[in-house]
């Protein structure tokens, strides 16, 4: 009897141990991004009220990247848009009814080494938001600090 | 001690002496009898030896973590540790752990290398209460720790899943760790002088924050792989000189 309990013992010590060990993947998703709510013009700009305005065929592509991330897609309340993690000033072409505009933020970039699976993760904080003079009204930092788990950063107003 | 064990000598010889000296009527607590003064002496003389404030040296070699992480993770993890403790009062055992460590890794394109010197300090108890003077020993103590290394993180992603991966390069990389023990264990006596024993050990990890210049290694040696708290294995061999 006494002779198992030192077994068993053992076998849970080794257990332990055994768990020490390095995971070789990235199991937890690091991905940050921005995410931009469309508020109708209707609304007043200073609202603190979200308000979701949902817009029909709306394109949307990074500047200086050939992948388009919205290919005119129904509906679309709210924008996930991902930073530039190699510089500080990211821009969207954002096409609605054939008419462009361009949604540029600067943001200040803290990289953060996550493990050797995930690699770093780039921490954002949004300093300023502007568009160019497109179909775009005006755009509104509401949270500048960009999260893994999303939340409502910037709000796009225009023309309904 | 020695004096009060040299008086009842003294008593006693003065009662084996026969007719030269009468003794008195009734004397019972100063003259004894042969097998009761041997037992008083044994008595004293482990007092005595209880007493001492040294009683020996031992240097003992970690032989379950290089034979665990070698195996374990194929040499890709190695660690190598030594153990010196003097023993004093028969209960106290003060400690000095000296080890090295290396650990490298692969994944994701990615690579880590890593490799420094640790540094335990602390000391045990005996908690054998009623023999404290035996060879062996059950024993519970603290440590405090140190580790110092050098590490290389290369071809580190970035990743961006619409913007283009990046990837960085962080080398020549050092850092000093420190942590808490709490250690219980055994130490037994084989042969004469040849001892084995074993610790289990429970760390914490105080420098747990992140350095402004780059990632934290993975690995810390004499710690285990970096967390808030690790568990530790040791079985050692040693020689008590």
């Amino acid at each position: 009897m006494e002779r198992k309990k030192y077994i068993f013992a053992l076998i849970v010590l080794i257990a332990m141990l055994c768990g020490c060990t390095v995971d070789k993947q990235c199991r937890v998703s690091y991905k940050v991004e921005m995410w931009a709510l469309f508020q109708g013009d209707s609304l007043a700009a200073d609202t603190t009220i979200a308000y979701y305005q949902r817009y029909d065929s709306i394109t949307v592509q990074g500047v200086g990247n050939d992948s388009i991330l919205y290919d005119n897609v129904k509906s679309v309340g709210t924008l996930v848009l991902q930073l530039r993690p190699d510089t500080t000033l990211t821009a969207y072409s954002l096409i609605y009814h054939g008419q462009t505009d361009t949604l540029y933020i600067r943001h200040n970039n803290t990289i953060r080494f996550v493990s050797l699976a995930c690699g770093q993760m780039v921490l954002y904080t949004i300093e300023e938001v502007w568009s160019g003079s497109g179909w775009i009204d005006s755009v509104a930092i509401l949270d500048p600090t960009l999260e893994v788990k999303g939340k409502d950063n910037i709000r796009i107003i225009a023309h309904e | 001690m020695l004096v009060a064990w040299g008086g009842m000598a003294s008593l006693y010889a003065q009662a084996s002496a026969g007719g030269r000296k009468q003794a008195p009527a009734s004397t019972p607590d100063t003259i004894r009898a042969p097998q009761q003064l041997n037992e008083t002496y044994e008595a004293e003389r482990a007092r005595f030896a209880d007493s001492a404030i040294y009683n020996g040296t031992y240097v003992k070699l970690d032989l379950f973590n290089s034979a665990f992480e070698a195996i374990r993770f194929k040499g890709a993890v190695q660690n190598y540790e030594a153990m010196v403790s003097v023993r004093l009062r028969q209960r106290f055992y003060p400690t000095i752990e000296l080890g090295y460590a290396l650990a490298s890794d692969e994944a994701n394109g990615g690579a880590y290398k890593g490799q420094g010197g640790f540094l335990r300090v602390g000391t045990d108890i005996n908690g054998l209460k009623k023999h404290p003077e035996s060879p062996h020993a059950l024993l519970v103590g603290v440590r405090v720790a140190t580790a110092y290394q050098g590490y290389d993180l290369t071809n580190v992603t970035r990743n961006s899943s619409y913007w283009q991966t990046n990837f960085a390069d962080y080398t020549d990389l050092r850092r000093a760790d420190v942590w808490g023990e709490v250690v219980a264990g055994c130490n037994v006596q084989i042969a004469k002088g040849f001892h084995m024993g074993w610790h289990i050990r429970l760390k914490v990890l105080f420098t747990r924050s992140a350095s402004e210049d780059g990632p934290l290694p993975y690995y810390i040696p004499g710690f285990g792989f970096r967390d808030d708290m690790n568990w530790g294995f040791n079985y050692y061999i040693g020689w008590k000189f």
